[in-house]
């Protein structure tokens, strides 16, 4: 059984997620606070599993509470409206979130994934650090986590040259390191994810930093050579569109 | 024609030169090539030259250094004596392979400071210095140890020498009369000179008949004791005169090689031309009759005797034992136009003044059968070879630019005429020729004047010249006023071409910008299509329906899809292109929501192509929508039955994707009697709009098929095909 801590401005919310949960039998829930002081008060009094915290409230909002609490020995899954900003550096730092209205597809899957890594709890408060950095500064200096077989990388977005895709594999090459990371995860993944980015996809298997590009050398679609002075194919058909955005672009 | 001509004039050349080349032997010096050889002497057997670089002999077939000094000008051989004198004025006596400085040497230099000295001689224990800048000739008395300005010859003498007893001496007596002063018998005579320029150096030279021969720059003139016998113009001028043992003479020519005259005739016919255009500045005749001549920059060419034979077969044959050989000393016999011995001629305070008055002069000159002035004239004129009437102005287009022209005098004696010309325009100086044919080629456009004056034997010139004037115009491409308007014409061009470029550019923007606009126009008509309130209000209402059924879970499920698909339609409109997995994925949203809506009467199916990576592929955001939208309200919402959509996305080509939306309702036909809601037709015409304008934006080809499918002759549904390029 999961204790959980639903943090919501609005009643609907509070109230809608607690009747979604309900086909949820391990989950029970602790406590409902309609703001950070009243979530503040309830974790003194009993600590959840999981907390599901609204992140925008009015008298301060999810991560403040976040903040303000430290490190935590509980799971956090965001629940939001629509905030694209939040929801980026969310994605970016790995942890969960569901968006309003809720659909129970989702929050199943969302459950599943909280109680599968229950063990890698931890890292929770690493994944947050990062998600309050990327909160707080400009987007050239976020960074993204991504699980290999190891563990976390923490990579600052503006260090990664380029994503290669092997199959349903990704490499991913980083500035100043001589071997990439190898991930389990096809490079579309990266490709949503990094879709506001200076990144473009110009070929089936190349995902590169347009911040990287040296040069780019003419030819049947062309190659570029990015600042590890590797050369990356550019697809025919997207030869065109990739020159338009190269010379558009300002970076 | 021309190729006949030049084929004769290549063969005539290749004759000519193969006739008559006899053989010169050159030799250098190996360490300085470029030696200037100023004389050349037979002293003692021994070949030596004087140089810029000093003093050197020919040796072991080589020339090789003596000794080191600069300046050193000629020899002076006096019996066994042998003399060298410097530009300066300094004297030596070359002995035990050294230079000896007389003591006298210094307060002569600095008498000679500010002239050019153009002779020297020797003559009764007496060096004679005529000099051609500074007009003095100075006696350096070595019995006495004196050094005298002979004022005698105060009139502008610029040469002194003397044969046997006696002296010739060049005199300028006034300053623009250039005449020869002869003194070869009590009564002197004078010949005028061609060349106004006096400073320029002589040579004459005492010839076998008792004739004499003097040049000085491009003049010759041939005189005896008492008169001129004939004077010729040399191509080039003369650096030194030499007449051999078998009395050919030889001219050495700055810039013309050798000339050689078979006899005292000079003649051009009878006269051959070698060492090319080289410039030849001395010239010495061996005890074997071999000729030595010294060049300035390509060193010494020796003619053997036997080859001198060669070039004239009627001379007597030498048999010539080697000139090297020490054999033949006591027959020296030097050839030298300064050996004199016992001249008592120049005496100190000898009084000339009388013999050279100007009055005296005057009336000698006088007395010549030949001073009547010639008359000059141009007898014929060809251009381009063509014949002319002779005018004395021609005005010439640009292609006729080549000049021949034929000169005659009238003369009162039948002696031959020499002649100069200029063409001012063309040439700087005079041209001295006794040919009387002038060939021009190829002048360049522009106004030439060419004047030619005569000369007779007297030296006497033709009072006027005769004037040919010569107008070549530009050609039209080269002319002022061509060339400006050709610029003017250029920058007007230019000013025009770069206004059209502009004005293109603006269009262009202004395509551009009117097209981004209609792309936002369009955009956002897609967005409100999609959006349109009856989707949404009838999606909400439909919801709304399970919770009053307490259908709750229904309720969350399909009220979760209207907000992704809310969510997605917003994302969508931010990109131009998505992946056709989200668009697919938004369909798929779409098509439930309307399957709620009409209750289920149609089910549906996406296909896609195994070949298609559907995360890769980017096909234009919200642009299917619409045609599935069609299908369900036109096609299947008024069927009888249940409805079908299927859409499928083939790979037709490599980089053209085929997307099929095909339905089994009623048809286009009676589709349009039943007149359902505009909203549709309207989301329909929109997306035809933005098609043409992602074409002609993108240069893509975006296309529609529409075809309305039968069973048993009846309207069975309608297939839309969208071709979409990737």
């Amino acid at each position: 059984m999961f204790k959980a801590i639903i943090v919501d401005d609005e009643k609907g919310g509070r109230d809608n997620l607690e009747a979604l949960l309900k086909s949820f039998p391990n989950i029970s829930i602790i406590a409902k606070a309609g703001n950070i002081k009243e979530a503040q008060k309830a974790l003194e009094i009993d600590k959840p599993d999981v907390l599901f915290l609204d992140i925008e409230m009015p008298g301060g909002n999810g991560f403040d509470l976040l903040e303000k609490l430290g490190n935590i020995d509980f799971d956090v899954i965001f629940t939001t409206a629509y905030d694209h900003y939040a929801i980026k550096a969310i994605k970016y730092s790995a942890l969960d979130y569901l968006l309003k209205p809720i659909d129970p597809t989702d929050l199943e899957a969302a459950i599943k994934r909280f109680t599968n890594k229950l063990k890698d709890q931890p890292l929770t408060n690493t994944k947050l650090k990062t998600l309050f950095n990327n909160v707080s500064t400009e987007s050239a200096n976020q960074k993204i986590i991504i699980h290999d077989g190891e563990g976390l990388n923490f990579i600052r977005i503006k260090d990664i040259i380029r994503f290669h895709s092997e199959g349903s594999y990704t490499d991913i090459y980083i500035v100043g390191n001589q071997k990439p990371i190898f991930i389990s995860r096809p490079i579309n993944e990266y490709e949503d994810l990094l879709s506001n980015e200076a990144f473009y996809r110009i070929h089936r298997s190349h995902f590169i930093n347009l911040q990287h590009v040296k040069k780019y050398v003419k030819g049947d679609g062309g190659y570029v050579i990015m600042s590890d002075n590797s050369k990356v194919e550019v697809a025919r058909r997207k030869r065109n569109e990739f020159i338009q955005i190269l010379s558009s672009s300002t970076f | 024609m021309f190729r006949i001509l030049l084929l004769h004039i290549i063969l005539l050349f290749v004759l000519s030169s193969y006739a008559q080349q006899p053989s010169f032997k050159n030799f250098k010096s190996n360490t300085s090539p470029y030696l200037q050889f100023n004389d050349v002497v037979i002293f003692q057997n021994n070949v030596l030259f004087i140089t810029n670089e000093g003093l050197f002999k020919f040796e072991k077939e080589a020339i090789v250094q003596v000794l080191q000094k600069e300046n050193l000008s000629k020899f002076i051989v006096v019996n066994k004596q042998l003399f060298i004198w410097s530009i300066f004025g300094e004297i030596y006596e070359f002995k035990n392979k050294k230079l000896h400085t007389f003591p006298f040497n210094t307060l002569l230099s600095k008498r000679l400071e500010n002239s050019i000295i153009n002779t020297m001689i020797y003559s009764d224990s007496s060096f004679y210095i005529s000099t051609i800048v500074g007009s003095q000739v100075i006696q350096v008395d070595l019995r006495t140890e004196t050094i005298k300005t002979l004022t005698q010859f105060r009139q502008n003498p610029y040469f002194i020498t003397q044969f046997g007893k006696k002296l010739i001496t060049g005199t300028n007596q006034n300053t623009t009369k250039n005449e020869l002063a002869i003194y070869l018998t009590e009564t002197p005579f004078f010949i005028p000179l061609a060349d106004e320029n006096s400073n320029s150096k002589s040579n004459i030279i005492q010839l076998k008949d008792n004739t004499y021969l003097f040049t000085k720059q491009h003049e010759v003139i041939r005189f005896n004791s008492s008169s001129l016998i004939n004077r010729i113009f040399s191509e080039k001028n003369i650096e030194a005169i030499h007449q051999d043992r078998e009395n050919k003479i030889w001219c050495a020519l700055n810039n013309g090689g050798i000339i050689v005259y078979a006899d005292g005739n000079l003649k051009e016919s009878n006269s051959t031309r070698y060492l090319g255009n080289q410039t030849v500045i001395s010239i010495a005749e061996d005890t074997l009759g071999n000729l030595w001549f010294g060049t300035s920059g390509n060193g010494v060419y020796l003619l053997e005797k036997n080859e001198i034979e060669s070039v004239n077969s009627n001379t007597i044959n030498y048999k010539t034992p080697h000139i090297f050989s020490n054999t033949n000393t006591e027959n020296e016999k030097i050839q030298s136009k300064f050996i004199i011995k016992n001249l008592p001629l120049i005496k100190e305070d000898a009084s000339f003044a009388a013999v050279s008055s100007p009055s005296r002069i005057i009336s000698i000159k006088e007395s010549f059968p030949d001073s009547i002035s010639p008359i000059v004239f141009v007898n014929s004129i060809k251009i381009n070879g063509i014949d002319t009437t002779t005018l004395s102005h021609y005005e010439l287009s640009y292609q006729f630019n080549s000049i021949e022209l034929t000169i005659s005098g009238v003369n009162s004696n039948k002696s031959d005429l020499q002649y100069k010309y200029i063409l001012e325009g063309k040439d700087v100086n005079w041209t001295y020729s006794v040919s009387t044919s002038v060939y021009y080629a190829s002048l360049q456009p522009g106004y030439y004047t060419f004047k030619v004056f005569a000369m007779n034997d007297s030296g006497i010139w033709s009072r006027t010249p005769a004037i040919v004037t010569f107008n070549i115009s530009q050609p039209f491409y080269a002319s002022i006023w061509f060339i400006l308007s050709g610029i003017l014409l250029l920058i007007v061009l230019l000013f025009i071409v770069l206004f059209f470029i502009n004005k293109q550019n603006q269009q262009k923007n202004k395509l551009l910008e009117e097209q981004k606009q209609k792309i936002l126009f369009s955009e956002l008509q897609v967005l409100r299509n999609q959006m349109n309130p009856h989707f949404i209000f009838n999606t909400l209402n439909s919801i709304q329906s399970f919770i009053t059924n307490n259908e709750s879970k229904d309720a969350v499920i399909y009220l979760s899809k209207f907000a992704k698909l809310m969510r997605a339609t917003l994302a969508n409109t931010k990109r131009q292109k998505i992946s056709l997995k989200d668009e697919i994925d938004t369909l798929r949203l779409y098509l439930e929501l309307e399957q709620l809506r009409l209750n289920n009467k149609f089910s549906y199916e996406i296909i896609v192509d195994d070949k298609i990576d559907i995360h890769y592929e980017q096909v234009p955001s919200m642009l299917i929508q619409p045609y599935v939208e069609n299908a369900i309200w036109h096609g299947i919402s008024t069927l009888e039955g249940k409805g079908i959509i299927r859409v499928q996305f083939l790979l037709e080509k490599e980089n053209l994707l085929k997307c099929i939306i095909e339905d089994n309702g009623i048809g286009r036909e009676q589709a349009m009697k039943t007149k359902k809601s505009t909203s549709t037709s309207f989301g329909m015409s929109i997306t035809k709009e933005r098609i043409e304008i992602l074409n002609s934006l993108e240069g893509s080809n975006l296309t529609i098929k529409v075809h309305d499918l039968t069973k048993n002759n009846k309207p069975a549904g309608t297939r839309i095909e969208l071709f979409l390029p990737i």
